[in-house]
């Protein structure tokens, strides 16, 4: 009786083994044929190496039906009743949203090494004319949201790291945003600042992002970007929230099962400006350029045709993650030059400070190393150009060195006391 | 090449499968294929050193020829086999202990006194050189025939279903098999399952483990006045290492040997539940069982084993060479885990333990099995503790925090996350650490629960269809670690 039980199942075993192996070959060919066709015959045993890699790589990429699997995968962490997912790489809050893990802090010695770096970066930008400030970016767990985890899970809470840098920007007498007083003050629903199946702050958060940042520019800086407030308003903008349409990096991660979508909102202005913009896309040597209004230069509106959330986003101000961006406001020919030196979470402001400069520059160091197609060098581009005002803005997990590699040379001195290590 | 990777599972083994079984009526040729496929999954993960491979595969053949040839001239062949150890033992040496030799020296000596860059470390090459190492003896003692040709030395260690993780086969177990071995469908169905079963043990339970163990001794090695590990959470990440490297090794373990009855091999167990023994002596003859009988059959006993010649016992006292082969043994068993003072550190635990049970004749003495047990388990943890960590001083380190000796207090919230979180993975690893499920299994299976035989009968091939379609979830999500004795 057993014999033939197991021999029920070496079928059922052979059919799934041979079966996954002809439907994996015959839906991935065009994969698999280019990539063998990028494969020359190794001549070393490196090579062979880099092969086989390559090879490995595809196979567990490329895999029939991809996203059952992975929604199995987090069918069965529900089943099992979990709030983590893959390594505790992320966790689930009562309420189902996503946060990843941190399980000790980041040497606080990286951070100050970082402050030094903001300092030279602001001496270079004032040898011109300019002014430069260090946007903070907060998460939600710091806000109150996001603390409704279960008891233990090793959530990843910045807010001390993100102070820590400040103190030392201060002490070198680097002007900063602190966003959080920005959102306290908006009274935004400390759920509603982070997606929930993503690490970037909601295009609500991201305007009150914008308008916090405007607002503490004018009081540093003694000017006036946006004297009357228009731009500002909120009024001014259509909004529009489409239910359930987007999928972040986490949840593409965890499934949809396990984090849900999302709801996605698109403030688009009511006001008419025109602009041309250039975008690099990270590892292209092509421009993409746009000319026209806010809606198509600034954001695409195909890209609210979700079909396949999985790797399509609507997230897509500035049309998503690009290494280097030129914004003209065709409009605004007078107004200042604005350098953003980012990362992912500037996208939507950016395009939200857009009507106010003449020209902004946006440059994104972990996509321009060496090894980018088209290297972006932040201090050769400060030298070859003149801003008004540079705005560097890092998430702090980016406090890194792959993050922002520039003005790492020691100072020939210290500033306020503060001695350089 | 891993067997619990989407490269094995549904590219390597299909096809392997399928040339096999299409060249059936021919064994010959079914065995060049297994050698060519076996050459092909080393060479997966080792491009490089598959020469290396076939050149060991030569000089052993070689020498085998020529220790058969001598003896048959009844002529002195045993400098044949200095030269044959002196290869083998030499490359492993080469390649897994110079650098650790090196480091020590350039630390009793204060300054870098030799640059080295350590070579990276060949896969399997412990297990295979052992492979090696026991035919060419085997031979040399009488109890294997010499192959003529390489082919069959070349399957024999290359054999890729045990080829990188043991267990380590003995040529004369195998020798036989190779040519005239009967394939059945009962036998491959059975290879099937155990496949299966080594696969769920290895990405189910020895994965969750891993994240459990890897973290808590991640954190534990970041210093205790850095991060604070209470002994609550060490222990947990401890009994989660336990598990982690017994579900893993073991999980290898089924997979080859379910892999070898595919093709028609019966490889020779290598577990037999260790965790429920009572006692270290009792423990190393259920775990890696290919290993200790390895060290059992060419050290031990070769050195006079518990026996020791009595004239010389005589002299120098009963218990000298019985101390001396003991340690020998377990030092070389810590040593071939790896080079670092740990592992033989690790080694030298199990000496004094066996030591001390053979000195006060432990299994003999009527203790109670609870008191057993968790003497067993204490002892087997906190060896795995020296084994799992990078250094001694580390080690020391989680020594403190399991027993709260670093400040460290004992409660621990993320224990309480770890447990919550896996507490499925935590109960059906210590379940399926004793062999209840077997014997319920057979019990089942021979009708002496009733109708449970009907039940099992249905549930068999649901369940493990089903274990095996989780475990492709997980893979695809990318939910698994190399196997730990991939290291050695």
């Amino acid at each position: 009786m057993f014999n033939k039980v197991q021999k029920f199942f070496s079928i059922i075993f052979l059919v799934a083994t041979i079966g996954g192996f002809i439907v994996n070959l015959v839906t991935q060919r065009t994969v698999f044929l280019s990539v063998l066709d990028g494969i020359s015959l190794p001549k070393s045993p490196a090579q062979a190496g880099e092969v086989v890699k390559t090879l490995n790589y595809t196979f567990d990429s490329y895999v029939f039906s991809k996203p059952s699997f992975i929604e199995s995968y987090a069918y069965i962490q529900m089943l099992m009743g979990k709030y983590e997912i893959y390594k505790f790489d992320h966790m689930r809050n009562y309420n189902g949203a996503v946060k990843i893990s941190n399980f000790y802090s980041t040497d606080p010695e990286d951070l100050q090494d970082y402050a030094w770096r903001m300092y030279r970066l602001k001496q270079a930008v004032e040898k011109g004319t300019g002014k430069m400030l260090f946007m903070g970016t907060p998460d939600a767990v710091s806000e109150g949201a996001g603390n409704d985890f279960s008891r233990g899970l090793p959530v990843y809470e910045y807010s001390s790291d993100l102070d820590t840098f400040f103190n030392y920007l201060r002490e070198l007498g680097v002007d900063y945003v602190d966003i959080r007083d920005a959102f306290r003050r908006s009274g935004i629903n400390p759920a509603a600042i982070m997606f929930n199946t993503d690490h970037h702050w909601t295009t609500e958060a991201s305007f009150e992002g914008f308008k916090g940042l405007v607002t503490e520019m004018e009081s540093l800086f003694g000017i006036s970007l946006d004297p009357n407030g228009f731009y500002r308003d909120i009024n001014n903008y259509g909004v529009s929230t489409y239910p359930k349409v987007f999928l972040g990096s986490f949840g593409r991660g965890t499934g949809i099962v396990f984090s849900g979508m999302d709801d996605f909102t698109l403030i688009l202005p009511k006001f008419d400006r025109e602009y041309s913009a250039e975008y690099i896309l990270p590892g292209s040597r092509n421009y993409i350029r746009r000319h026209g209004g806010f809606e198509y230069t600034l954001y695409p509106p195909s890209a609210l045709d979700i079909t396949y959330p999985y790797i399509q986003s609507p997230y897509y101000y500035m049309y998503g993650l690009n290494s280097w961006a030129k914004i003209v406001n065709l409009d605004n020919p007078t107004g200042p030059k604005l350098l953003l030196i980012h990362d992912s979470f500037m996208q939507p402001v950016a395009s939200f400070l857009a009507p106010m400069f003449s020209e902004i520059h946006t440059i994104w160091p972990v996509y321009n190393s060496k090894e980018n197609p088209f290297p972006v060098n932040v201090e050769k581009y400060l030298a070859e150009n003149s801003f008004d005002y540079v705005v560097m803005e890092l998430y702090t997990s980016n406090l890194k060195d792959n993050g922002f590699n520039y003005f790492m040379k020691q100072a020939k001195e210290g500033n306020n006391g503060i001695t350089k290590r | 090449m891993i067997f619990s990777s989407m490269a094995f599972m549904f590219y390597f083994l299909p096809v392997v499968l399928i040339i096999y079984f299409v060249c059936s009526f021919s064994r010959t040729l079914q065995n060049v294929w297994l050698l060519i496929a076996s050459l092909l999954f080393y060479a997966w993960g080792e491009p490089g050193f598959i020469f290396f491979m076939i050149l060991s595969i030569i000089v052993n053949w070689g020498c085998g020829v020529f220790v058969a040839n001598l003896r048959a001239q009844c002529k002195d062949a045993r400098w044949i086999i200095v030269l044959m150890v002196i290869f083998n033992v030499g490359v492993l040496f080469v390649y897994k202990y110079l650098g650790f030799v090196i480091d020590n020296m350039n630390v009793v000596a204060g300054f870098t006194m030799i640059h080295y860059q350590k070579p990276h470390l060949p896969l399997g090459i412990s297990f295979f050189t052992f492979q090696a190492i026991s035919y060419v003896l085997d031979v040399y003692r009488g109890d294997a025939r010499a192959e003529k040709s390489p082919f069959y030395v070349g399957l024999y260690i290359a054999f890729f279903p045990a080829l990188v993780a043991g267990p380590i086969v003995r040529y004369t177990d195998i020798s036989d098999q190779m040519r005239n071995r009967r394939m059945t469908w009962a036998g491959f169905s059975e290879g099937c399952s155990r496949f299966v079963i080594g696969v769920a043990k290895k990405t189910l339970i020895a994965s969750a483990m891993a994240v459990v163990a890897d973290r808590v001794f991640e954190l534990s090695s970041v210093g205790y006045h850095i991060v604070s590990v209470p002994a609550a959470l060490a222990w947990l990440g401890l009994l989660a290492y336990t598990m982690q490297i017994y579900y893993d090794f073991s999980g290898y373990s089924d997979m080859a040997i379910g892999l070898g009855k595919m093709f028609g091999f019966t490889l020779k167990e290598n577990f037999n539940y260790p965790y429920i023994s009572r006692s270290t002596t009792e423990f190393w003859r259920r775990w890696h069982i290919s290993l200790s009988s390895w060290f059992k059959d060419y050290v031990y006993i070769p050195l006079g084993g518990s026996r020791p010649d009595p004239t010389q016992a005589a002299k120098k006292g009963r218990n000298y060479l019985l101390i001396r082969n003991l340690f020998v043994v377990w030092i070389l068993t810590g040593i071939w885990h790896g080079a670092a003072w740990t592992f033989i550190f690790w080694g030298l635990w199990y000496f004094v333990f066996l030591l001390f049970e053979r000195v006060t004749k432990f299994t003999s003495r009527n203790i109670p099995p609870v008191v057993g047990h968790i003497y067993l388990l204490l002892v087997v943890m906190i060896g795995w503790m020296f084994f799992r960590s990078t250094s001694l001083t580390l080690a020391l380190e989680y020594l403190g925090n399991l027993f709260a000796l670093n400040h460290n207090g004992v409660l621990s919230d993320l224990a309480v996350a770890f447990l919550r979180e896996n507490w499925l993975f935590f109960g059906l690893g210590a379940l399926f650490c004793t062999p209840f499920a077997r014997s319920l299994g057979e019990k089942m299976r021979n009708s002496e629960l009733g109708v449970w035989n009907k039940v099992f009968a249905a549930a068999y091939p649901v369940v493990l269809f089903a274990v095996y379609a989780v475990s492709v979830a997980y893979l695809v999500k990318g939910n698994y670690a190399p196997f730990i004795y991939f290291n050695f």
